[in-house]
């Protein structure tokens, strides 16, 4: 099915906050190239929420990589706030992660043993220049706004529990606060009523601060609340609905198939 | 003779810091020869520590993993090892090939392991490889072959020692879906062709329409059937 | 309000690089301990090796300088028996002359509580103080009356530790053959004594000196110090005073003569340092390597959290330089330790001719050049996570990356590096061939064609295992294939630095082991003219003369013997070069030794030199003057010039600024002297040595001043010098070998456990503890194996140019053998210490359980 050109705007004649323009792109895998998303285009407006659903190896995960600026096109253009992300040189780029968009992947997670949730959120913020103390302080508010106390900060964020894991991850993703967050699978939490509270929190964080969200989940109750929802499979950006309406599950080969091979 | 995989009110716990975590608390299931089961759970669940128990790998602290009639809690380390060499196929989520190695030669792990040496190896493997088909791409090592052909020298390798117990764990977590219907059909014909019995740890919801039962592990224990779909929504 | 100084660099506040490296020591404690102490250990080698490289000029040098104090310009007797101290009195009235300071040098004896202390005496007199000689304070106490000191010896720290001596004892001072009693005035230690402190000398006064060495009013220097700008008149009126029978020169001309003498020497430890340098580097390098997998993750880590490429930059070298700099100064001090436990011994051969003392230098320039090695090596190492900024990368490429290695050389590079290998040997033959004195570099560039022939012999190596993996039955070949088949820089950094360490060791140890075989015979032959020699013992090449006063009659009329001849020797100054004089007895046989003969015929060259006026001089001098065999030349005497022909032209006799062997009755009497410096003696048909040399020695009273030795002693003594004065070097090879396995084994331990998940894997495939253990044993012998093999084919060849550079460069005897044991010894050592320190993490990863593979 072809992908309509999805789009949340609703005055066009304003600059997108994040636009795709039929994007593709390949990676290798063994000797031969295949295709991770095939002519996706999409825009996000600033302060919009998007949730994209779709199985693992769908092609999700390189769709965010790209809002970020940490992948860019093989065709197609995607433009941060106007501007073209692949003409942008290298350093261009990595203030983009800086000053404007955060990222956030629980496969990412890398904390140092030892290293306190306060200072692990206070060292993100090195790259603005502030000296340790100035960062702590930062840290200290972003942390509480997660609901990480006074206590939380001082553990141990090598051997923090899954769910105050993500709090942390989104706790430093916030604290330099962004114009766009990407949240690539944002919560894997054992704890239906932590996953739930989880999403009411980045819900409420993104409204207070005007925040755009771009969500990917393999789990529907990791998209509920989003302004718009798609969904995507092998590569394609298949449906784009207006919130309330139902969302096309992608299809997939009926049970028994046989394979080509 | 068809033999089968019993599992007998299995437990196993593991403390991590000052929690203890039962990952498998009180299992029990049979799976007979020619039967493929699926094994469903969210991460965390202990499906992976069932794996373990049942290939040897891990000592329960309670119950029993028999096979084929032999508690394997009452072998001697070598002869564990022997049992998995031997008796037991394994395959796992990131395929876990010796690099630069050419499919044909991973293939052959098992038997070089057995005894064999390459040259024999490699006449008992080429059929697996041909089976999975890879038979053009023989000689080309893991870093020149997609995700789906090295999950299928995976395959092959499990396969060319002709075992009598395969397990799996999240053999398409790394695939997109039509390598990862490939693969799951190859393990459903292989399975009931040589009646031996199969079991499939994933959260893939595709692998439920592949597989002769499924079963679903949370906190521990063993549900029957499919896992249900998401939560309700929180509005 | 007061704020704190807290710079930014590239935008990042200097505390905060701190703290992130606070972070990383905190978490990475291990692997930081294990980087830095690869760092240290590589750091300390490269220091150790420059400190013996400079050390035994540059001690002499102060020395030297201590001694001649203020003077420019000496005047210096031609012969052990010096001149009149008229002269020197003389010297200071001349036109232009502020102080002559007349000076009297001598090898001397102590004998101490601990033993014999060969040292030289100086004789020195008050004008010594107008030069600032010896130390202000040393000086003055002896020479001043004010200082209460009360006449006999002075002697330095060194000394009185080594023979056991303290202030007031008494001592018996052996000088030219006799004993005399003195007592010790004071010890000086380095306040008062500076350089002196740790050199083999002792001070008295002229007269006293003159006293114990029975050379009355004569002297051996006289130290100038010209009037400013007169420089040039004193020197013409010097040469005038000094006529045909002294030699003018400038004051310091002793360090020139020195370094003529240390040249080879110094030159072979600089092939060393080189290698060394090389093998800390790469030590340095590898352990940094083993880093970067998880340096990798927390650079990309930062990226997103918005550190740019100029941010991570300065962060990577800040580390880089915080690590290199910590590690790199601990290295400073263990290769300090390391030289004064091993390095400060002198070569005794050379303590005969020169006042060398033991005194290390430790130069700032050598300080930097090392701690620059170490920051060096890990600035480049750790810069490699930089590869990531490229911007083709996705930025958060090394968190998704699951292998994390180090980068794979692929079979195009492989193949280049052994060309180039391959070239680079071709080129460095003919470079050797056509210019024998570019073998120092020759042999470090062929440490680096070395490293280059690695990548291809782990191909070739993993091809054959694959061979006999067909056929053999072994579970192990396919896992340690494929691991051989990716080869790594890493890997071959590890094997580089066993193929470095055995290369420095085999060519090096060659080398020396050729040399001792050489001049073991040179001197078996030089020492086989006589069955009893009569010295005064020490290690002087039997320079030191004494007084001979009717012994040979005394000798002659035993019935042991059948004949006693007097030998006479010494050292002349010819230019730039200390030779060592041979004036044998015409009764000699032979008279050249027919191992050392390069250019012309034993026999007519043994009637020359009987006949007198002819001499065999050494190659080294002999192309120096543009010499050939009936060529004449000239000597500088005590009563003037000497001409003389060459009768032959031989090797250098074993002591490096060369020798020359002329008629002991052309040396009496123009250096007019009868004293002998060896009593040569042929004992009578059927008297055993023993027995021969203790009637000997029955016959000369048993004088303490007079050693008496068998052929096979005497013999013996000389080769435990030449031994010792090699000794550090060996010292430092095998050192050199202990490092490089304990790294090789450590690095590889390391890879080995960062494996643990697919060794994991393979037990799920049913491979057992034992089975795995043995594959992993079998590659890191074969790791081993490749860089101990490629070390040792190229250390062979290092060792054949290198022997053939002192033949040809140094006329030293040394001819090329190649010492399979040797080089077996020196492989079985870096192999065995390396295996069995894998072998028990080895285990440990073979033994890591099966959830392993599921915690990547």
């Amino acid at each position: 099915m072809n992908s309509s050109r999805p789009t949340t705007s609703s005055n066009a004649s304003m600059t997108p906050l994040i636009s795709f323009q039929n994007v593709s792109k390949r990676f290798p895998d063994g000797g031969r190239q295949i295709i991770v998303l095939d002519d996706v285009s999409l825009t996000i407006e600033a302060g919009i929420s998007v949730g994209v659903y779709g199985n693992r190896r769908s092609g999700k995960s390189t769709l965010l990589r790209m809002a970020a600026g940490i992948v860019l096109p093989d065709t197609g253009t995607i433009c941060f706030a106007g501007k073209d992300m692949s003409a942008m040189s290298a350093g261009e780029r990595g203030r983009l992660l800086r000053d404007d968009i955060a990222f956030m992947s629980s496969e990412d997670w890398r904390a140092h043993p030892g290293e306190t949730v306060l200072d692990h959120v206070a060292t993100s913020l090195g790259s603005e220049g502030l000296t340790m103390r100035e960062a702590r302080r930062r840290a200290v508010q972003i942390l509480d706004q997660v609901g990480i106390g006074a206590a939380g900060a001082q553990e141990a964020a090598a051997s923090l529990s899954l769910t105050d894991r993500t709090r942390a991850m989104l706790a430093r993703s916030l604290a330099r606060e962004p114009r766009l967050l990407v949240l690539d699978e944002p919560a894997l939490m054992p704890n239906l009523g932590d996953r739930d509270r989880f999403y009411a929190l980045l819900r409420s964080a993104a409204r207070e601060r005007g925040m755009a969200l771009l969500v990917a989940s393999e789990e529907m109750a990791a998209l509920q609340g989003v302004g718009v929802l798609m969904s995507i499979a092998d590569g394609e950006l298949c449906s784009t609905e207006e919130r309330g309406t139902v969302v096309n599950l992608p299809r997939r080969r009926a049970a028994g198939a046989r394979p080509a091979w | 003779m068809v033999k089968a995989l019993e599992l007998r009110d299995l437990a196993k716990s593991y403390t991590s810091g000052e929690e203890t975590v039962h990952a498998v608390d009180g299992v029990s299931m049979t799976i007979r020869g020619g039967e493929f089961v699926a094994l469903y759970g969210p991460s965390g669940s202990g499906k992976t520590t069932l794996l373990l128990l049942a290939a040897g790998l891990a000592e329960p602290d309670r119950g029993q993993v028999i096979f084929d009639g032999r508690d394997i809690g009452e072998l001697s380390d070598r002869e564990v090892s022997l049992y998995r060499l031997r008796d037991v196929g394994f395959v796992f989520q990131s395929f876990h090939l010796m690099p630069h190695t050419s499919a044909l030669d991973n293939a052959t792990i098992k038997l070089t392991g057995g005894g064999s040496n390459l040259r024999e190896a490699r006449r008992t493997a080429l059929p697996w490889i041909q089976r999975v088909g890879l038979s053009e791409r023989a000689a080309h090592t893991p870093e020149q072959l997609s995700m789906g052909e090295r999950q299928r020298v995976a395959i092959a390798r499990a396969l060319a020692s002709e075992p009598q117990l395969l397990l799996a764990d999240e053999p398409t977590g790394n695939l997109d879906s039509t390598r990862s219907a490939e693969i799951l059909t190859l393990m459903r014909e292989v399975c009931h062709e040589r009646e031996i019995p199969a079991l499939l740890v994933t959260h893939d919801p595709e692998a439920a329409h592949y597989v002769d039962r499924v079963q679903t592990l949370k906190d521990g224990r063993l549900l029957e059937g499919v896992p249900t779909e998401p939560e309700p929504l929180i509005t | 309000m007061k704020r704190k100084l807290n710079p930014r660099i590239a935008g990042v506040r200097v505390s905060m690089l701190v703290h992130l490296y606070r972070v990383r020591l905190r978490s990475h404690a291990v692997q930081e301990l294990l980087a830095g102490s690869g760092i240290a250990v590589g750091v300390a080698l490269v220091l150790g090796v420059l400190v013996a490289n400079t050390s035994l000029t540059g001690s002499a040098g102060e020395l030297v300088h201590q001694v001649v104090g203020s003077s420019r310009l000496q005047l210096s007797a031609r012969s052990q028996q010096g001149f009149e101290q008229r002269l020197a009195e003389d010297a200071g009235q001349l036109p232009g002359v502020k102080v002559a300071a007349p000076l009297l040098r001598e090898n001397i004896t102590l004998l101490g509580p601990h033993g014999r202390s060969a040292v030289q005496l100086l004789g020195i007199t008050p004008a010594a103080l107008q030069l600032g000689t010896l130390g202000a304070h040393g000086a003055r106490s002896l020479v001043s009356s004010g200082a209460g000191f009360s006449g006999g010896l002075l002697i330095p720290t060194s000394v009185a530790a080594t023979s056991g001596l303290e202030p007031g004892d008494r001592v018996t001072v052996l000088a030219f053959g006799a004993a005399h009693t003195v007592k010790i005035g004071g010890v000086l230690g380095n306040s008062a004594f500076g350089a002196l402190a740790s050199s083999p000398v002792v001070l008295t006064v002229l007269s006293d000196a003159q006293r114990l060495t029975g050379l009355t009013q004569r002297v051996t220097q006289a130290y100038v110090e010209p009037l400013p700008g007169r420089d040039r008149l004193v020197s013409s009126e010097l040469h005038r005073l000094a006529g045909q029978s002294l030699e003018v020169a400038p004051s310091d001309h002793e360090l020139s003569l020195l370094e003529g003498a240390a040249h080879p020497n110094n030159q072979s430890t600089e092939l060393f340092a080189a290698i060394s340098v090389m093998v800390g580097f790469l030590l340095a390098l590898n352990a940094m390597l083993l880093t970067v997998p998880e340096r990798r993750r927390f650079v990309a880590d930062l990226r997103m959290q918005g550190y740019d490429w100029r941010q991570i930059i300065v962060l990577l070298a800040f580390q880089a330089i915080v690590l290199g700099l910590a590690a790199s100064a601990v290295g400073v001090a263990l290769g300090d330790l390391l030289s004064h436990a091993f390095l400060h011994r002198i070569p005794a051969y050379l303590i005969t001719a020169f006042p060398i003392g033991s005194q290390e230098i430790l130069r700032p320039g050598t300080i930097a050049i090392a701690l620059a090695c170490g920051v060096l090596a890990t600035v480049l190492a750790s810069l490699s996570p930089a590869l990531d900024l490229r911007p083709s990368r996705p930025t958060d490429a090394a968190l998704r990356d699951r292998e994390g290695g180090s980068e794979v050389i692929g079979p195009t590079t492989t193949m280049k590096a052994t060309l180039a290998g391959l070239v680079s040997v071709v080129l460095i033959t003919v470079l050797v061939l056509l210019e024998p004195g570019l073998t120092i570099v020759g042999g470090v560039l062929l440490a680096l064609a070395t490293l280059s022939a690695i990548p291809g012999l782990f191909a070739l190596l993993a091809r054959g295992l694959r061979w006999s993996g067909e056929r053999v039955r072994s579970s192990a070949l396919i896992i340690v294939v494929s691991e051989l088949r990716a080869t790594t820089t890493r890997v071959v950094a590890l094997a580089g630095i066993a193929a470095l360490a055995v290369y420095g060791s085999v060519a090096i140890g060659g080398t020396r082991d050729d040399l001792l075989r050489g001049l073991d015979a040179n001197f078996g032959e030089y020492l086989q003219t006589a069955d009893v020699w009569v010295t005064t013992g020490g290690n002087d090449l039997t320079t030191n003369s004494f007084a001979a006063g009717g012994l040979l009659p005394r000798l002659r009329a035993l019935p042991q013997v059948s004949s006693a001849r007097s030998y006479q020797g010494g050292f002349l100054d010819v230019g730039d070069r200390r030779m060592w004089l041979i004036a044998r007895p015409p009764g000699d046989y032979p008279l050249i030794a027919s191992s050392q003969l390069l250019h012309g015929a034993q026999g007519p060259a043994e009637r020359l030199l009987r006949k007198g006026g002819w001499a065999t001089v050494s190659g080294g001098f002999a192309s120096e003057h543009g010499l050939g065999v009936g060529a004449h030349f000239t000597l500088p005497t005590p009563t003037g010039p000497l001409r003389l022909g060459v009768a032959a032209i031989t090797s250098n006799l074993g002591w490096a600024p060369g020798a020359i062997v002329l008629n002991s009755a052309d040396y009496r009497t123009r250096w007019a002297t009868g004293d002998p410096t060896a009593f040569e003696i042929r004992l009578a048909p059927g008297v055993t040595p023993s027995a021969g040399s203790a009637a000997i020695s029955h016959a000369l009273g048993n004088r303490p001043g007079l050693g008496v030795q068998t052929f096979a002693e005497r013999r013996h003594q000389y080769m435990v010098d030449s031994r010792q004065g090699l000794q550090a070097l060996s010292e430092i090879a095998t050192m050199l070998l202990i490092a490089a396995a304990l790294a090789v084994a450590s690095a590889l331990s390391a890879a080995i456990w960062q494996r643990r998940a697919r060794l994991a894997s393979l037990k799920i495939q049913g491979y057992a503890t034992a089975q795995l253990w043995r594959a992993l044993l079998l590659e890191s012998a074969l790791v081993l194996g490749v860089g101990c093999a490629v070390g040792a084919v190229f250390g062979v060849y290092g060792h054949a140019l290198a022997s053939r550079w002192l033949r040809l460069n140094t006329g030293f005897p040394a001819q090329f053998t190649v010492g399979l044991p040797g080089v077996f010894l020196t492989l079985a050592l870096l192999a065995i210490i390396a295996l069995a320190v894998i072998s028990l993490p080895g285990l440990a990863a073979a033994r890591a359980p099966a959830r392993t593979t599921f915690q990547e």
